[in-house]
């Protein structure tokens, strides 16, 4: 049992969400010692931020033990617990109406410390780490840069042992990253213990002293940072697989979306000159860490968000629809990765969720019948493997059927183009043979299907061609009979990119 | 004209600002009209009995607390929907005093010092009084949202609450502690409405439980705003009641105007909010950009 | 919030109102006794059963019109005493037209202003972003003093002891069923239109749509739903059932627009949707039991003079009791 005392030892943790029908960490292991410099890494969904969010008291695991400096968590009051581990999640936030001295002022009882006491250990820390915090401005107007700059200075001010920071570089400059890394390195000589979760492997192995490697809710290794390549970390993180099944050939035919030089910029991620077309009876899919572009053009294509600049167009140059409500008027399918909340009405009964998209086909001078509403949702559900009644309320679905449910309906019914986000989310490995079945029938019939997904193994199973982003560029292009799952996961993870360079 | 301004101002300011607490801690308090009158007739039976307008006001406040823990316990423990257990609570306060009025006093009507306490005396129309304590109130109000850690907890638990909780507090026990004031204040409110009339007049809130809530509603988060709202709405109310005694026109009427000019600012608030809304939706359409660096 | 701790917080309302009664009256036990079988005693009660679940299922079915289509309707009471008024004015204005034609008019004209202030609250909503919840409320309660003022001054019959417009002649009132009751055959016209929300609820495209604008708007929307014009029309026809309630009681037996006379309608319609859960198929059962509690209450206390107040207890205890335990229906 090592030394227990200045450290954070967690293990076997396991946590489940949705009663139970997802496990998000399974067994994970974390050592982590005061002075040290620690990397959490792994890719999306292997769990970095469920096991941080235990350790920082967040969240309650369901098993396991989490140990800090030697007492378990669990007997530790809360307060002695932010006491001891600071914990910055990924997008934090400050309050809109607070200046950032008021801020910084909240929680901090006058118990431990008068209010000038309080505003003379801020300028201490904030000289000491050389920032300049603008405290009299607003939570709603200060800038994504030194909005985490505050939330260090905040942690920093109960003066803890163990700082735990989530992705805290996704949307720094370089500079402004080598600038953390310096304070961090300095915070570490005196003797704290930081946590450093991130997907940014190639930084963090050079900042960080050990690393822990994530994948699926397992630790698969903790090591000295130097003691493995970069691609020995990729293909731990992102795992290694047979060569993709052989799928029936596709026949592209016309093309039916086509992106010239997208760029956006916003506060979370940006990509930047990214240019594809999909065609028509192939399955394109756009892959890469969440972070690292896949969620911004997911917003654009949903129509949440414009771009800076760039281009979408449809079949015959007609433009990519700039309101959420057009885009199913346009005759296009879009599957956000946030489906649960906008995907269905908890409340009502099944087959009424699962009809909206045939509403009309089903109704006749403006009556739409029970049983053509259940004949329909019968055969959806026995199509995608949904054991429910379609009377049933949609509340008693299980979060995987509920997922199933969801794309289900826009598959069946989508013809053109379609866009599935993460189409794996949710769902179990029997939900995903039953969806992935359904996503190759719907290509063999002509439609042209753009999956933006960061699992590797979903792209391995169904696509016809593979585009890499990373940095917010494309960065790799593959086609189907060059998929190697370790070049993939080492592209995905920016340590060179092979494949054609598009 | 100024003071009588005051004068009706006065109630519906320490209204707006017991409403306003729970506002800016998230969670809307539907119930001031009960709360009011609550306090109304609790006030006013205590300061019958006792002859002193503090133990009235005391007592108003003591009825208020306790109405609101009642309604803070049903919303936040046992989840209720705020707006109905809002409306419940202004129910149960109508009914409630209905009850007590008949059973204790005999009568649901008007209740005259000398029904309770044929010997005593009321405290004196103390109109000013009403006047400082409003503004006591107001000033407490801007202190605490703005100096005070509490109230900057309370602003967190209405505009971050995930926040507050990865700091370690409870955003329900400051909702909780919102609602409490919120009780004190308008029962206050209530008991100093009755003080200054003499009596106990059933409905005699008439409606400014409401008008404090529109206020909060249109002013939003600024107390300034708030308070510049609420003297609006009296001075119309004064101005219609002059009207009133000039023109002849009937009590009905007058009856119906608060409701009809906190609509029109209601309207009114809503027209700018959409047209500035649209103005910023047309200036970007993302958060705001950081410098593009390296 | 487990289920059965909602059972509990009913059941534990029920009990604070039972045990009202037996506080309150001299003779316990016969009151409880009156409790429960006042309503059955008497043609005349059993008829003013039946009238008021009546008018209760009309505005119940507004308020769970609107709820459906995701808005809250809390200018029943003024939608309603609106609907009383109008009718009455129309049919004094035209005394020897023919009552076929008229009696449908009037109710048309009842269901029309209640319609209009629905109309009103839902247009507010999605042009300038008001809360119809707070729009809804206040057009009610300038309403109200307003009609007060107009059946106590113009409008006012000099002759009646009560403050009430003049009578519409006999020709233009609803047929009495079970004299000397309040039961007229309006309780055909609240049947209806129950059986007809049901219907469109259930089986026809625009009932469908306008369900999934009220349950998750965002979903409709990118569904292709108009959502905006859902949730207004679904304002509009709550406020035409408040109408028409209120259009049922002035065409009923007494024939006039009383000062006050719908008071009630647009809250306790609030409750018998709770109740129902906003289903269309309970809203009738719901009515029925609701108006049986309240009249059963006012019976029980009927000695010790708080009738009145014994029905708002009972609302106050259905809009908590019942709402108990639910994250959060409306906004």
């Amino acid at each position: 049992m090592p030394d227990s005392a200045g450290s954070i030892i967690a293990r076997d943790v396991c946590k489940y969400f949705n009663h139970g029908e997802v496990k998000a960490l399974d067994g994970a292991g974390l050592y982590l010692r005061q002075g040290e410099i620690h990397g959490l890494l792994g890719e999306n969904g292997s769990g970095k931020t469920t096991l941080v969010r235990c350790i920082a008291g967040i969240i309650q695991p369901d098993s396991g033990d989490i140990r800090i400096d030697g007492t378990p968590a669990a007997r530790l009051s809360r307060s002695r617990r932010t006491g001891k581990v600071a914990y910055i999640p990924q997008h934090p936030r400050l309050v809109p109406s607070l200046t950032v001295q008021e801020f910084l002022h909240l929680g901090m009882d006058s118990k431990h410390a008068g209010k000038d006491d309080s505003d003379m250990r801020i300028r201490k820390i904030s000289e000491r780490l050389r920032i300049d915090l603008p405290l009299n401005t607003r939570g709603d107007l200060v800038p994504a840069n030194l909005v985490t700059a505050t939330m260090i200075v905040k942690a920093l001010l109960s003066g803890p042992d163990f700082l735990i920071l989530d992705e805290p570089s996704t949307s720094f400059t370089p500079l402004e990253t080598e600038r953390l890394f310096l304070l961090l390195r300095e915070l570490a000589a005196e003797g704290m213990g930081i946590l450093i979760v991130s997907h940014k492997i190639r930084e963090v192995r050079q900042l960080a002293h050990r690393l822990t490697l994530l994948r699926k809710g397992k630790s698969l290794a903790e090591t000295a940072a130097s003691d493995l390549s970069l691609e020995e970390i990729s293909r731990i993180l992102m795992g290694t697989g047979d060569t993709a099944p052989e799928l029936t050939p596709s026949c592209p035919g016309e093309i039916c979306l086509d992106v010239r030089d997208l760029s956006k910029r916003s506060r979370e991620s940006f990509i930047l000159n990214i240019s594809f077309s999909l065609r028509r009876g192939e399955i394109l899919a756009l892959s890469g860490i969440r972070e690292n572009g896949l969620d911004c053009l997911e917003k654009i294509l949903s129509a949440a968000i414009q771009p800076d600049r760039g281009e979408i167009r449809l079949t015959k140059g007609v433009p990519y629809p700039r309101e959420p409500e057009q885009i199913k008027r346009s005759g296009i399918a879009m599957v956000p990765s946030d489906r649960m909340e906008s995907g269905a009405a908890l409340g009502l009964p099944v087959m009424e969720n699962a009809t909206v998209l045939v509403r009309k086909e089903l109704s006749r001078h403006g009556i739409l019948g029970e049983k053509k509403k259940e004949v329909y949702t019968r055969e959806l559900l026995s199509k995608y493997g949904i054991a429910a009644h379609p009377k049933a309320r949609t509340s008693t679905l299980s979060g995987g059927m509920l997922q199933r449910l969801i794309l289900g309906r826009e598959i069946l019914s989508a013809s053109g183009l379609v866009i599935l986000c993460e189409p794996a989310w949710g769902l179990d490995v029997k939900g995903r043979l039953e969806v992935y079945q359904q996503i190759l029938q719907l290509r063999d019939r002509g439609a042209g299907i753009l999956l933006l997904a960061s699992d590797i193994d979903e792209v391995l199973e169904i696509a016809d061609r593979l585009l890499v982003l990373y940095n917010g560029e494309i960065t790799a292009s593959f086609q189907r009979n060059q998929f190697d799952h370790g070049r993939i996961g080492e592209a995905m993870l920016g340590i060179c990119g092979t494949g054609e360079r598009v | 004209m100024l003071i009588s301004v005051l004068f009706i101002a006065a109630p519906l300011i320490l209204a707006a600002v017991a409403g306003y607490l729970p506002f800016r801690a998230g969670i809307l308090n539907i119930g001031l009209e009960g709360l009011m009158a609550l306090g109304a007739f609790f006030g006013f039976i205590a300061a019958a009995v006792s002859g002193s307008w503090l133990m009235g006001i005391l007592a108003g406040s003591l009825a208020g607390a306790i109405a609101a823990t009642f309604f803070a316990w049903t919303v936040l423990r046992l989840e209720a929907n705020i707006f109905l257990s809002g409306l419940g609570l202004n129910l149960a306060a109508a009914g409630l005093l209905g009850i007590v009025s008949q059973l204790a006093f005999g009568t649901k009507g008007v209740l005259r010092p000398g029904l309770l306490n044929p010997a005593g005396v009321f405290p004196p129309d103390h109109g000013i009084i009403s006047i400082i304590g409003a503004g006591l109130a107001f000033a407490a109000l801007m202190l605490l949202m703005r100096k005070s850690r509490w109230g900057h907890r309370l602003i967190a638990a209405g505009e971050s609450p995930e926040t507050l909780k990865n700091l370690g507090h409870s955003v329900k026990i400051m909702r909780f502690q919102s609602l409490v004031l919120s009780g004190i204040g308008c029962g206050a409110a209530g008991a100093l409405l009755a003080l200054d009339i003499g009596a106990y007049v059933p409905n005699m809130t008439g409606g400014r439980g409401w008008i404090a809530l529109v206020a909060l509603y249109i002013a939003g988060k600024r107390p300034l705003g708030l308070l510049a709202t609420v003297l609006l709405f009296s001075a119309a109310n004064a101005a219609a009641t002059v009207l009133q005694g000039m023109t002849g026109i009937p009590d009905s009427l007058l009856l119906a105007s608060p409701f009809f000019i906190t609509f029109l600012g209601l309207v009114v608030a809503g027209i700018l909010r959409t047209l500035a809304e649209s103005q910023q939706r047309r200036k970007q359409r993302d958060i705001t950009p950081h410098e593009v660096g390296g | 919030m487990t289920k059965n701790r909602r059972i509990m917080v009913i059941v534990g309302g029920i009990l604070l109102l039972l045990g009202l009664v037996l506080y309150v009256s001299p003779k316990p036990l016969e009151a409880l006794g009156d409790l429960f079988t006042d309503p059955l005693r008497s043609p005349f009660s059993f008829g003013n059963l039946i009238a008021t679940a009546g008018i209760l299922t009309l505005s119940g079915a507004g308020i769970a019109v609107a709820m459906t289509s995701g808005s809250f309707n809390l200018g029943g009471e003024g939608q309603a005493y609106l609907g009383s008024l109008l009718p009455v004015m129309l049919l004094l204005a035209l005394p020897g037209a023919p009552p076929a034609l008229m009696i449908p008019a009037g109710l048309a004209a009842g269901a029309f202003g209640g319609a209009a202030m629905g109309w009103l609250s839902g247009i507010m909503r999605e042009k300038i972003g008001t809360d119809e919840l707070i729009s809804s409320y206040l057009a009610a309660g300038a309403a109200i003093p307003i009609i007060d003022y107009l059946i106590a001054v113009p409008l006012r019959d000099p002759e009646s002891y009560l403050l009430s417009t003049p009578k519409i002649s006999e020709g233009f009132r609803l047929a009495r069923l079970l004299p000397p009751s309040q039961l007229t055959s309006g309780i055909l016209l609240a049947l209806g239109a129950a059986l007809l929300w049901w219907f469109v609820s259930r089986y026809t495209l625009a009932g469908y749509e306008l369900k999934i604008s009220g349950a998750n708007p965002r979903f409709a929307a990118l569904s292709g739903i108009r959502v905006s014009l859902y949730r207004s029309t679904g304002m509009t026809l709550s406020g035409a059932l408040c109408g028409l309630a209120g259009a049922l009681m002035s065409l009923g037996v007494y024939g006039a627009a009383i000062q006050g006379g719908t008071g009630g309608i647009g809250w306790n319609g609030i409750a018998v949707a709770l109740i129902a859960r906003y289903r269309p198929a309970l809203i009738l059962p719901a009515a029925l039991f609701f108006t049986y509690l309240t009249q059963g209450l006012s019976a029980a206390v009927m000695a010790s003079g708080i009738s009145s107040e014994m029905g708002l207890l009972l609302q106050a205890a259905v809009f908590i009791a019942i709402t108990a335990g639910e994250s959060g229906k409306g906004e």
